[in-house]
């Protein structure tokens, strides 16, 4: 009891400290505005755009292309960030860090590319593999008897991801 | 999680699949050699193997495959297909 008790002081404490470095109160949006990837491309999405400052921080981590489950407890994990917290109750040193983490790896359109490169190259060199994805068939020795629902909508001749 | 998952393929231990093949003695090979008939579809394809010609047998007859750079480390059945596509033909005498 004793315990849990200051267990959870502990993670007010923190959550309060935190909240009241954010610029105003708990509603106010806060963007986490990510750098351009690369030349061509459309910018990232900020997470403002996806999820408004109540939504969890692990959840808009994870609307991006590339990063799941593993990826965002890990992040939040590697900055004392709360699993539960709000998108709003970010300190402001968290934000960058996250922004600068999350603009060196490999996300959203460039991870595309690379996908979709790479099942290229299974097509032009002539791979078994490449076959079935050219053919919308499953790849990976399933059986086609009966559903094959979900290779017959994703894989094409030009593949969309 | 699999962290590896390419190596779930085979045993590491194992290496990867080496056969000997009738590799001419010569490379690159003067023109007119004839291709490499083989049937062992497994055999990995090793970077010496790059320009070479190879006859795999698909399990009825040997089709001809030119390794290029880009299929080292893959297998040289990967690259013929043992399928036939099915097409219906429409039978003569009901």
């Amino acid at each position: 009891m004793l315990l849990s008790n200051i267990i959870l002081t502990n993670t007010n404490s923190r959550f309060l400290s935190s909240a009241s470095t954010s610029p105003s109160g708990t509603c106010s949006r806060q963007a986490i505005p990510l750098p351009r990837c690369s030349d061509a491309d459309p910018p990232h999405r900020p997470i403002e755009q996806q999820t408004n400052s109540h939504s969890r921080l692990q959840k808009s981590l994870e609307t991006f292309f590339g990063v799941g489950n593993h990826t965002s407890s890990r992040l939040l994990a590697r900055f004392n960030i709360h699993p539960t917290c709000r998108v709003g109750e970010l300190a402001n040193k968290q934000v960058l860090d996250l922004t600068a983490v999350l603009s060196d790896m490999k996300i959203e359109n460039d991870l595309r590319r690379e996908v979709l490169n790479d099942i290229k190259r299974l097509k032009e060199t002539g791979t078994y593999r490449g076959r079935r994805h050219a053919l919308g068939l499953p790849v990976r020795g399933q059986r086609t008897r009966t559903q094959i629902k979900t290779p017959v909508r994703l894989n094409r001749m030009e593949r969309k991801l | 999680m699999f962290p590896t998952r390419a190596l779930l393929g085979r045993s590491v231990w194992k290496g990867p699949n080496i056969v000997p093949l009738p590799l001419p003695r010569t490379l690159p090979p003067p023109p007119n050699t004839p291709p490499i008939r083989t049937q062992k579809r497994g055999a990995t394809i090793l970077p010496n193997f790059v320009g070479l010609r190879f006859a795999v047998h698909n399990g009825k007859t040997y089709q001809e495959v030119q390794i290029t750079e880009e299929m080292v480390g893959r297998k040289l059945g990967e690259y013929v297909a043992t399928r036939k596509r099915f097409t219906y033909k429409q039978s003569k005498n009901k």
